[in-house]
């Protein structure tokens, strides 16, 4: 038995030795340092948007006291940078009661957004507001709004873990916490660099994403800044799993295994909208997800981060997972609602997909060494 | 708390074709202004395609379709000249199964003009196959309409039966050796 | 109250160095520049290294025309907000000499100063002044920290709020003063009983 197993694995490697996980055991000199990695919190825009999104994200949402105006708002985020700089480095924040927690940054990224709420308490115009109420929105005021989101992204869950309670504990003279929404992705190491991540439909997700060059365009204002959408959106796997897979096929547009559109052969053929079948029918359904989301333009794109979530099931075993939407774009009327439009419009997929939150920030440019997030609008 | 099961409708009904105008191979005297369809479930106005095609596969100019309850209607917008169409639908069940179907019909107005092309094809591409389980028996008849889940069944079942084969096999092999 | 520039990587800086005799403030942003390169590019392990010795010796280059050399280095300074009453400042410090420094006294406009230490009295820990000051060996470092030797504000005159700024100096046996800017942090960890005992 042990031979047929061997032989048969042996066959599958030989096929398909690349991608594949392997089935032989890993030998423990093959050990990755994934802890000591650092993303360079320090630059002209803001670390944790453009780079490769690690295994786990939580977005810490606060509202802010009464009374907290624009110069307590300055002494917040320099607090809030100064645990950022020290800890994505590796190194403990001041006066750090667990400083060996702070060890390994595992890729740690801190990010902040301010919402209109935080505008308004600095007496400044807002560069973005709530967005309008869809449709197909169900949002829960425990998942929505915010006066300031702290995005906390490592490639490890115990780094986030410490993270967020050193950053809480410095924005609490200011706030209160409005909403924790943590996920993760696929871990590091489980594929190569640059892979699609899936999320808890077994969906590849991301695959639209703006690559390189469009980036910038897409992304970016010319002063560094960008903009922020995190939505909440509750999956319905109970449903979703009596599907068959071409069921599943036909409400994104893609093919589940590849992640090609039904039009082509590769996760990154382009979609042919025009193409029929024999007898006539559009082979990408006008309703599907992909058809409903498609834009080519950079600068109508938007750089989808999201974060799978999966909390503990119910008593009768009934999931509570799903997305934990965030998408990075310069302007979000420009981008990011004429797509949500369309999809609450006609969107197969929604019939799986609920919003349950939402929350719109505008991230601030980056800052020097010495500098602090958002002072150039708070300073 | 108590639950039942109720016996009746099966929860994995799927929605089906139930009547359709032009009728299925019907031969028509006069080009149809409209494709009216109706199915055996609600329609979901977002998501209901209804296509028609001439024998060239080239797409007829028609409405987008106007649901009323289980009917689907689409106006053509031009004349149709004599020969085979193909009308073909793609509906979403509430259950959010996707049918997909076609079926022809000919138009053969003695007084028009010449045929579009080519010969009335007999069927379409796709093999007749066993309609979803859920289909009424009267439905069932004459059918020459290719239900995308019919497809989708026999992949089903081929893989059933290639497992169970290897499976048997394996125990088979197992035995044998022991 | 303005960003002194005394910090190289954050907005409080992980490093502020003064000599004996105060330097300009360029003379410490370069300074602080130069130690921010080096820590920039390496792990967190060679960041600490960094501000340690090499950082003093760019910093005694740089400042040597104004300062025979920066005796005391103060690192990761911070304050413990405190809506009122009592509260202390907490930083390593860090010789750089090759002979023991003292610090005999700690000044700041925000409240009258003493130095403390943490000492056990009938099985509790309570603190007291510390007789002779903070010695801080020859090339060794000396910590601040909640639940030991720290700088007390006997007396703030307003209220220390989270992220504000404060200003302190050091007066070190010989004369020499060293000043730095702390942070205030709001702070609940190791409980310490401040007034009891202590007058």
């Amino acid at each position: 038995m042990a031979g047929l197993g061997t032989a048969a694995a042996a066959g599958y490697l030989a096929a398909a030795p690349a991608a594949t996980p392997s089935v032989a055991a890993v030998p423990v000199a093959d050990f990755q340092d994934i802890g000591t990695g650092i993303i360079p919190f320090h630059g002209e825009r803001q670390s944790g948007i453009t780079d490769e999104p690690p295994a786990h994200g939580s977005f810490v949402a606060l509202t802010l006291a009464k009374g907290t105006d624009r110069a307590a708002l300055g002494r917040m985020m320099r607090l809030l940078t100064d645990d950022a700089v020290r800890l994505t480095r590796g190194e403990p924040a001041l006066g750090d009661t667990d400083a060996e927690l702070a060890r390994h940054p595992a890729r740690l990224t801190v990010t902040f957004g301010f919402g209109p709420g935080l505008y308004r308490a600095a007496g400044l115009e807002s560069p973005v507001a709530d967005l309008p109420v869809f449709s197909i929105d169900r949002l829960q005021d425990r998942w929505s709004g915010g006066d300031l989101v702290m995005q906390i992204c490592a490639d490890d869950a115990l780094t986030v873990t410490h993270t967020q309670r050193m950053l809480i504990k410095d924005a609490r003279p200011f706030g209160a916490v409005r909403w924790v929404q943590r996920g993760f992705r696929r871990s590091a190491g489980v594929h190569k660099a640059g892979f699609t991540q899936r999320n808890v439909f077994g969906q590849l997700d991301g695959t639209a994403n703006p690559k390189d060059a469009e980036m910038a365009a897409a992304v970016w204002n010319a002063d560094h800044s960008t903009q922020l959408v995190v939505r909440r959106v509750r999956t319905d796997i109970e449903t979703w799993d009596l599907l068959s897979v071409g069921d599943k096929e036909n409400s994104t547009g893609r093919r589940m295994e590849s992640g090609a559109p039904l039009t082509g052969e590769a996760e990154h053929d382009e979609p042919d909208f025009e193409r029929t079948d024999s007898t006539g029918l559009p082979v990408m359904p006008n309703f599907s997800h992909v058809t409903r989301a498609h834009v080519t333009d950079p600068k109508l794109k938007i750089l989808r981060r999201p974060f799978n979530y999966d909390e503990a099931p119910d008593a009768q075993g009934r999931p509570d997972s799903g997305l934990v939407f965030a998408s990075y774009q310069a302007d979000i009327v420009r981008q990011y609602l004429p797509i949500q439009r369309r999809l609450a419009e006609k969107d197969l997929l929604n019939e799986w997909t609920t919003p349950i939150g939402s929350a719109v920030f505008a991230v601030p440019p980056g800052c020097a060494e010495g500098g602090w997030i958002g002072e150039r609008v708070l300073a | 708390m108590l639950f039942v099961l109720v016996p009746g409708a099966p929860a994995w009904a799927h929605n089906a074709l139930a009547e359709a105008s032009p009728d299925k191979k019907a031969t028509l005297k006069e080009a149809p202004a409209e494709v009216k369809l109706r199915f055996l479930q609600k329609l979901d106005p977002e998501y209901t395609i209804i296509a028609v095609s001439d024998s060239t596969k080239r797409k007829v100019a028609a409405s987008e379709p106007k649901v009323d309850g289980t009917t689907g209607v689409i106006t053509i917008e031009e004349e149709l000249a004599n020969g085979v169409y193909t009308v073909a639908y793609q509906v979403v069940s509430t259950d959010g199964h996707t049918v997909k179907g076609s079926y022809e019909f000919t138009v053969a107005n003695p007084t028009a003009t010449a045929a579009p092309s080519e010969a009335p094809s007999e069927e379409p591409s796709v093999a007749p196959t066993t309609e979803a389980p859920s289909v009424a028996p009267t439905l069932a008849e004459k059918s020459d309409e290719s239900d995308s889940s019919g497809s989708t069944l026999i992949g089903i079942i081929v893989g059933v039966v290639v497992a169970v084969a290897a499976v048997a096999g394996f125990l088979f092999l197992k035995r044998r050796k022991a | 109250m303005p960003v002194v520039a005394t910090n190289g990587r954050s907005p409080y800086g992980g490093e502020t160095i003064f000599g004996n005799v105060m330097l300009t403030r360029t003379v410490v942003a370069v300074a602080a520049l130069a130690l921010t390169t080096l820590a920039g590019c390496g792990s967190s392990s060679d960041a600490t290294a960094s501000s340690g010795a090499p950082a003093a010796g760019s910093t005694s280059t740089s400042a040597s025309s104004a300062a025979p050399a920066a005796a005391l280095t103060v690192r990761d300074p911070w304050v413990k907000a405190a809506d009122s009453g009592m509260t202390a400042a907490f930083a390593t410090l860090v010789n750089n000499t090759g002979a023991d420094v003292t610090v005999e006294a700690a000044t700041s406009p925000a409240s009258p100063m003493e130095l403390h230490t943490m000492t056990m009295k009938d099985g509790a820990m309570v603190m007291e002044p510390k007789e002779g000051g903070f010695v801080i060996k020859a090339g060794g470092s000396h910590e601040l920290s909640p639940g030991g030797d720290h700088l007390m504000l006997m007396k703030p005159s307003a209220p220390i709020k989270a992220g504000d700024e404060l200003s302190f100096t050091l007066k070190l046996t010989g004369g020499g003063t060293v000043d730095f800017t702390a942070v205030a942090k709001p702070f609940a960890g190791a409980q310490e009983s401040y007034a009891p005992g202590h007058s």
